[in-house]
């Protein structure tokens, strides 16, 4: 395909784009391996950015050579596709989101830029653990949901099914799928978004052999399941893909069913912003109105090797505008926008400007990080952020990252830090002992990626030690109260550490605790969700978002403390990014500060005193606090068939796992169950021997529990020894010792 | 019963007092902290040779983090040895620095602790300038702004003195690799800290004193307007600063006959009482 005739198309697209009743903006959303890349080529292949040779072959939003060699899409990318229905133009914005649920930072902030979602789920396998953790984070984000039932072909030739027990299979998974949206959506959307396919909801088909058809298409045409089944046993696939191309069939049913974003807007801007809805602001996005204050929302950061940091935004109202000044909200930071472009095929064009509505991708916002904010520089003193993105999974495995040569480390910790940029479930942290580079993520396939990517971009020689897993240090009981001294005495903390109760720990991972609220808001949701003392919630200084920890001031009159504050903060978050066990991140701990002395001079209350004396008193208290550790725990769901129930159970069992739930599905039985992440290892391989590979399954992180108090002691020495901390554990005393 | 001598060098290690000496000669092992203080172990030996004459045998450095997270371990070590033990510091032993705990844990561990005065830069400043000690309010350092808090205690001090009428000695932070606030950097954060507050005490035309380096063999004194003093370049630290409140007529004379201040200058700030 020649430039030319993108570029013929450009203005064209523009003039539909500001229009947002021709405007959808959708993504992807499936388990792994259930057909979104294959999908999402045989749309972009309809929509005529690409020529059909190329598209049945190369993955063409699989940017990266490593997701080609392991078939998954690493980045959720964007590309604007053009489609034509009843005669009319449409511009359909696409986000093609990964699938391997290490990745679930990444469709958390999809989500946030799109209004429809198409489900797509393999046939065979039925909805999977993902495909319902997707599903629920889509319906919290407001994401209205169509379905596409993949793989069709996978029933007729692999499983042989009669055209009735086809009909079956694509019933009951229509069922599960809107028992799910029964359970997850919001009250308003239970009924009016469950999946009808009488009403051309549900699409099915196989984006393998490129057909799809809804069921009034069907219908309509005089399509049965019985030709479905024909037209593989006879050879004539190529025809039905003729004349039910599958592209036509989901993008038809998206522009019908899936809301435009002026009416997306009305509903979703009230759930996920709390600013004013009567504002100037508000209005404009309820509206969707190009010609409002300019708002947008960073769904991701990529790196462009030529262009720099490129800032894939939704534009909810107004129109920006290349060399506009913005204003990054969290950051705090005012930018020019260098370059406004839009996605196009895997390339961004440069559009000059894009209107509400849409997405795009900006250049020169290079300190916005996914979920920021943007505005329109004269709006930045009122804008009120969106909610915090909420992320599905916690890093939890960490690899030391060693460069070759010493001399490469600055380079690479730079190249690191980018990476953290655009996956911010990515952490990066230089061990101040060692010197060590520890990169730390969700899984250890995420991990293997980020590393392959790093290579890839500074061609420097690096060694990754084997992965290591993170546990988390808390306590199971009130401690007695410590007195924490600075270095030099003369200031002093009474502090005593309790546990966290669960609900604020929830409250605190939903986000609807963190730390830059109004003290009033936050004391109101404590008091009334999770039965904090009035007195107590308002004196909440400091949440520490990252390990759902709370540093309270319950102190009256003590002077010079204000002044210290920000430091005790600093000491507190620091005391909790590694405890007095093992130097692991400390984890659902309330830190209540009930009296203090400071020295009246700023010289002897610099951080270098206030910071230890609060950590201290911190630590001595985890320490008499009934301390403990706690391990990530993965939920695992294995499909397989009924008489390898046994062998599976059995694989879990042995490494300390537990079965939740079995269901009994017509082929398959459903095993839930949990496993801790340090048992995982060797999983893949015990489980597809046990059961001769008639097996799928999946793992994510489901939860952080104490360890098993015969292994406590044991572990924590292990961790100290791999750590080279010294082999006897502190006592209390070592902290805040009586003088 | 072992006694710990904490014996104050002062401000340039020949002020240290006979009796300093003394326990330097008498003991067998000594101390010296110098974290607060730009004087080098080599100037602070090359001045003592003279008077202790094993002086290099006997001294040792002992580090703030010693002092401060592990409460003098080694000198307790040897006062448990019946050893009577030194700790050479500068200024004098209680005053600015924070000498005060390590009193606080030997008296604790049962041992002796014995000051013996320095001259303090609190003093030096107070009678270089011949000001009145009576007329001083409380001291407050200038700090460098940390982790994006800067502290305002040197402007309320400095308010707060003014308005009863009293001077004020500002002393310059330490940065946290140990080297010298210059007065260049204390009059770009004063003016910062007015620039804050906005009640009037750093403006153009008011007068303070820049200390260089006080008591050492190039001490020199500035006084000028506080826009004068921030367009001056000041010689190596120590420095430090002093904000005169109105001025008694001897303290006014003292001025100008040391320091050759013109009278006008005094009474168009409305320093002179
Ligand atoms: N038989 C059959 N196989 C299909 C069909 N659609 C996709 N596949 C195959 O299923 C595998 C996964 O397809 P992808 O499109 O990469 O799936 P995905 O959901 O993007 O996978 P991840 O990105 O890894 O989550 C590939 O081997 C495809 O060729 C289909 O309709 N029928
Ligand atoms: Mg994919």
């Amino acid at each position: 395909m020649s430039l030319r005739v993108i570029e013929k198309r450009i203005d064209e697209v523009l003039d539909i784009m500001r229009r947002p009743e021709r405007v959808r903006n959708i993504g992807t959303l499936a388990h792994v391996d259930h057909g979104k890349t294959t999908t999402t080529d045989s749309l972009l292949m309809g929509a005529g950015l690409l020529s059909p040779k190329v598209a049945g072959k190369a993955l063409v939003l699989d940017y990266y050579e490593v997701e080609q060699l392991r078939n998954i899409t690493v980045k959720a990318a964007n590309i604007s596709l053009y489609f034509e229905h009843e005669g009319k133009p449409y511009i359909i914005n696409l986000i093609d989101t990964p699938g391997h649920i290490d990745f679930c930072g990444h469709v958390a902030r999809s989500l946030r830029v799109m209004d429809g979602a198409i489900l797509v789920v393999d046939a065979v396998e039925g909805v999977m653990t993902q495909t319902e953790t997707y599903l629920r984070h889509a319906l919290e984000e407001c994401v209205r949901p169509i379905l596409f039932i993949n793989k069709i072909d996978r029933l007729i030739k692999e499983l042989r099914l009669e055209p009735q027990e086809i009909q079956k299979r694509i019933l009951d998974i229509i069922k599960e799928v809107n028992n799910l949206i029964e359970i997850y959506a919001y009250p308003e959307f239970k009924q009016k978004w469950k999946i009808d396919p009488a009403k051309g909801q549900v699409i099915i088909g196989s984006a393998l052999h490129k057909w799809g058809v809804t069921i009034p298409q069907a219908q309509k045409a005089g399509l049965k399941f019985s030709n479905i089944v024909d037209a593989y046993e006879k050879g004539h696939v190529d025809e039905l893909a003729q004349e039910f191309p599958l592209y036509k069939a989901i993008l038809s049913s998206v522009i019908e069913h899936i809301p435009c974003p002026r009416d997306a807007q009305k509903y979703r801007i009230p759930r996920l912003w709390r600013g004013d809805l009567n504002s100037e602001i508000g209005r404009a996005m309820l509206e969707c109105d190009p010609n409002g204050p300019t708002v947008m929302l960073v769904s991701k950061m990529t790196k462009d090797p030529h262009a720099g940091l490129v800032a894939t935004v939704r534009v909810l109202s107004g129109t920006v505008r290349e060399g506009q000044e913005v204003y990054l909200v969290s950051a705090k930071r005012t930018k020019r926008v260098l370059q406004v472009s839009l996605y196009m095929g895997p390339t961004r064009v440069k559009t000059g400007e894009i209107p509400a509505g849409n997405i795009a991708a900006l250049l020169g916002v290079d300190e916005a990080q996914a979920g920021e904010t943007i505005v329109d520089v004269k709006y930045k003193d009122v804008m009120v952020p969106f909610e915090k993105l909420r992320y599905v999974s916690e890093p939890v495995v960490t690899v030391a990252v060693e460069p070759k040569n010493p001399n490469d480390l600055a380079k690479l910790v730079e190249a690191l830090k980018e990476l953290t940029v655009e996956d911010p479930t990515l952490q990066v942290k230089i061990d101040q002992e060692t010197g060590q580079i520890l990169l730390s993520g969700v899984g250890f396939l995420h991990l293997e990626i980020a590393a392959w990517l790093l290579k890839e971009r500074t061609k420097i020689e690096f060694t990754i030690s084997p992965p290591l897993v993170r546990f988390r240090e808390t306590c199971r009981e009130r401690s007695p109260t410590f007195e924490g001294k600075s270095p030099n005495k003369h200031n002093k903390f009474k502090v005593y550490v309790e546990p966290l109760d669960e609900t604020t720990i929830e409250l605190i991972q939903k986000g609807e605790i963190y730390e830059d609220q109004d003290p009033r808001d936050r004391a109101k949701i404590l008091r009334e969700q999770a039965g904090w003392d009035t007195d107590e919630a308002r004196g909440i200084w400091s949440v520490d978002e990252q390990n759902c920890n709370v540093l309270v001031n319950k102190t009256v009159g003590v002077q010079h403390l204000k002044e210290v504050r920000d430091y005790l903060i600093q000491g507190f978050k620091w005391a909790c990014s590694g405890g007095p066990l093992c130097q692991e991140p400390i984890r659902g701990v309330k830190v209540v500060i009930v009296d203090a002395v400071v020295h009246e001079d700023p010289a002897h209350r610099g951080p270098a005193q206030i910071m230890p004396a609060i950590k201290n008193a911190i630590f001595a208290g985890l320490l008499a606090g009934k301390p403990t550790l706690l391990e990530p725990i993965l939920l695992i769901e294995a499909k397989t068939t009924p008489e390898n129930i046994g062998a599976i159970i059995s694989v879990i069992t042995k490494h300390r796992g537990k079965i939740l739930d079995m269901i009994q599905g017509e082929y398959m039985v459903t095993i839930k169950g949990e496993i801790p992440v340090i048992e995982s290892f060797t999983l893949s391989d015990e489980l597809r021997s046990a059961a001769s590979g008639k097996v799928f399954w999946s793992l994510q992180f489901y939860r952080w529990a104490p360890v098993p108090e015969a292994m406590l002691m044991d572990m924590i020495m292990k961790i100290r020894e791999r750590k080279g901390l010294p082999k006897e554990i502190p006592k209390p005393e070592d902290f805040c010792p009586p003088y | 019963m072992a006694t710990l001598y904490i014996v104050g060098a002062g401000v340039y290690p020949d002020y240290i007092s006979l009796r300093g000496v003394e326990i330097l000669r008498k003991v067998a092992r000594a101390f010296c902290e110098l974290y607060t203080s730009p004087i080098s172990l080599e100037t602070l030996l090359k001045v003592l040779r003279n008077y202790v004459e094993d002086i290099d045998g006997k001294i040792e450095i002992i580090s703030r983090r010693e002092i401060e997270d592990e409460s003098c371990r080694r000198i307790i070590e040897e006062l448990k040895k019946g050893n009577d033990v030194a700790l050479l510091v500068p200024g004098d032993p209680m005053f600015a620095t924070t000498h005060s705990a390590i009193r606080i844990i030997v008296r604790k561990s049962g041992f002796n602790c014995e000051i013996v005065h320095g001259v303090s830069i609190l003093n030096a400043a107070v009678s270089l300038l011949g000001l009145s000690p009576y007329r001083f309010g409380p001291v407050a350092t200038v700090v460098y702004p940390r982790m994006g808090v800067l502290p305002e205690r040197a402007y309320d001090v400095v308010l707060h003195n003014l308005r009863n009428n009293l001077h004020t000695l500002l002393l310059l932070d330490i940065r946290d690799d140990g080297g010298f606030m210059t007065a260049e950097e204390a009059l770009n954060i004063l003016s910062e800290l007015e620039h804050r507050r906005r009640e009037g005490l750093f403006v153009n035309d008011r007068v303070i004193i820049v200390l260089e380096r006080v008591g050492f063999p190039d001490q020199k004194v500035h006084v000028a307007t506080f826009e004068e003093a921030r367009e001056r370049r000041y010689g190596a630290p120590p420095h430090s600063i002093v904000v005169p409140s109105r001025l008694s007529p001897v303290e006014q004379d003292l001025l100008h006959v040391e320091f050759g201040v013109s009278y006008e200058i005094l009474e168009k700030a409305g320093l002179l009482l």
